[in-house]
């Protein structure tokens, strides 16, 4: 075991990390040692090749196949210098102010959260793709959308001379997204702070000791080798910043003897979701160009927001239901596939937690509220009338029983589309958007941190990363963790002096 | 643990053969490579 000591330690990269440990520059220009403590590999620019089982294989946890605890729900997350913004698109919203007010966290408000988001919107070119960048998948959703009735919006994005690969979930090809890993990870190195791949922190002790445990290599695995020597060691720190998102941070602090609030691992939401499908006439550019560039937002009025995606061969073939030649003929239509994803509003509920099993990883409990079922059938529907009024020919619909319905029977999609036809493990349920675990709040009686992601009682820990949500935030998350992320950030360099001491 | 049919379609469907046969064309190149060959 190595011994090794830092005056603040941030473990993870993504959204949350990241932003921390460009936070943290000015300490570290001021002589103080700040380490950042990635689980995943650095990886070089020529190894994100698009291809979608060596590219899951390679960035997400279990090559993306993590399960629920009952096998209903596939949560995907990465790991890798830059986290999860290696692998989302790059859609970049506030939080509405609704989701900040119902929150209710003292000492939490909107506008210093928008003040903050805005500097990273700025920081990471976000803005709207022109006209002449989006693909027909897109630019249907939208036709259909004003068809159907809908109101849609174009989803500002963090590229910078992006080619239309439509590879985001696989890590892009051309290093066009502005994720951690492109902007806020590299300024912090610049600016003296270090960051340490392969290295997972198996638990953090009340000395504020951590043991890390840094692993080789595979041989023949993508991603550069650690920066420090493979096996045990154990950090001194001063101050801890825990951003390894939600299915980590959670499970790090019940493995660690520390006296947390009783409420870690509680509140666990996720916006579960359906990818769906439908088939046009004639072939359409889907496989190419941005993926995610509109948006339908329900969510107040009807709990579900619906979004432009396209994904690749197996992710397309799971979301779909049933097997064999119905299946096979709709797969082989791929180019003539449009696709949008149903995302429902699941607001944290009592029993739906993170958990660990004996050796420590996370195990979710989740069951789906009547709430979520609901969004998500409201959304199957919307998305049914969008498909239809952007002329498919037929649409298919996890929540209708056959799944296929054809154009001729679009009026009846409120009957056809119906939660009767909901089976949990039966719909291909996925998610991405992994929140709550450790909410902010006003003591350890109803929280784990403050609204400055300080863990009650533990005055030297701090978390910054999408566990903090209370509740769902009914859209993508990554700017929001930046927000919070860099009010944690402000706290650490304020309190420095007293923490340290 | 996935399930036999999501094992299934996975080792089917990552394949490149089967990828090119249903029309899949995603490449790094993105645009650039579609307009070269339509």
């Amino acid at each position: 075991v190595t011994s090794r000591s830092c005056d603040v330690v941030v473990i993870g990269s993504g959204a949350g990390g990241g932003t921390v440990a460009q936070g943290l520059v000015p300490l570290a220009q001021a002589g103080r040692r700040i380490l950042v403590l990635e689980q995943g590999p650095r990886f070089a620019d020529d190894e994100f090749n698009g291809r979608e089982l060596e590219m899951a294989g390679a960035l997400y946890h279990d090559g993306g196949g993590f399960l629920s605890a009952d096998g209903t729900m596939t949560l995907a997350f990465a790991h890798g210098y830059g986290g999860s913004t290696i692998v989302y698109t790059g859609t970049s919203l506030t939080a509405p102010a609704r989701v900040i007010e119902r929150w209710a966290v003292p000492g939490l408000d909107h506008a210093d959260l928008l003040r903050r988001a805005q500097r990273y919107l700025s920081e990471n070119h976000v803005h709207r793709l022109p006209p002449d960048e989006l693909n027909d998948n897109n630019q249907l959703f939208e036709a259909g959308a004003h068809t159907a009735g809908y109101a849609v919006e174009q989803f500002p994005v963090n590229v910078r001379g992006c080619r239309g690969s439509s590879l985001c979930n696989l890590g892009c090809p051309n290093q066009a997204k502005q994720g951690t890993n492109r902007v806020q990870l590299p300024a912090a190195e610049r600016g003296g702070v270090e960051v340490v791949t392969r290295a997972e922190v198996m638990r953090v002790a009340a000395d504020r000791t951590l043991t890390v445990r840094v692993r080789e290599r595979p041989a023949g695995a993508k991603g550069l080798p650690s920066e420090w020597p493979a096996g045990d060691h154990q950090v001194e720190a001063k101050v801890v910043v825990c951003a390894a998102g939600a299915l980590g941070t959670p499970p790090l602090l019940l493995r660690s003897p520390l006296p947390a609030p009783p409420s870690v691992g509680h509140g666990f939401t996720c916006h579960p979701a359906l990818i769906l499908v439908a088939e046009h006439a004639a072939p359409i550019t889907n496989d190419v160009g941005h993926p995610k560039s509109f948006f339908v937002d329900r969510a107040a009025e009807e709990g579900f927001v619906l979004e432009t995606c396209m994904y690749f061969p197996f992710t397309t073939a799971k979301a779909l239901t049933g097997f064999g030649v119905g299946h096979s003929a709709l797969m082989h239509a791929f180019p003539r596939q449009q696709q949008i994803l149903v995302l429902s509003i699941d607001h944290a509920r009592d029993g739906n937690r993170i958990e660990i099993d004996r050796a420590g990883n996370p195990v979710v409990r989740y069951r789906y509220s009547e709430e979520a079922v609901a969004g998500l059938v409201r959304g199957n529907r919307a998305a049914a009338r969008i498909f239809f009024g952007a002329g498919a020919v037929r649409v298919h619909a996890p929540f209708a029983d056959p799944p296929l319905i054809e154009a001729r029977d679009a009026a009846r999609v409120d009957t056809l589309i119906d939660a009767r036809h909901w089976k949990p493990g039966k719909q291909a349920i996925s998610s991405a958007h992994l929140m709550g675990g450790c909410r902010m709040g006003a003591s350890a009686a109803d929280s784990v941190t403050d609204a400055w992601g300080r863990v009650h009682g533990l005055p030297w820990l701090f978390v910054a990363d999408a566990s903090l949500f209370p509740d769902a935030l009914e859209i993508n998350p990554y700017v929001t963790i930046m927000a919070l992320a860099d009010r944690v950030a402000e706290g650490v360099r304020r309190g420095f002096a007293e923490l340290a001491a | 643990m996935w399930g036999l049919r999501t094992l299934f379609l996975l080792g089917y469907y990552s394949r490149p053969a089967a990828a090119r046969e249903i029309g899949y064309r995603a490449d790094p190149r993105g645009w650039d490579a579609r307009r070269a060959a339509p």
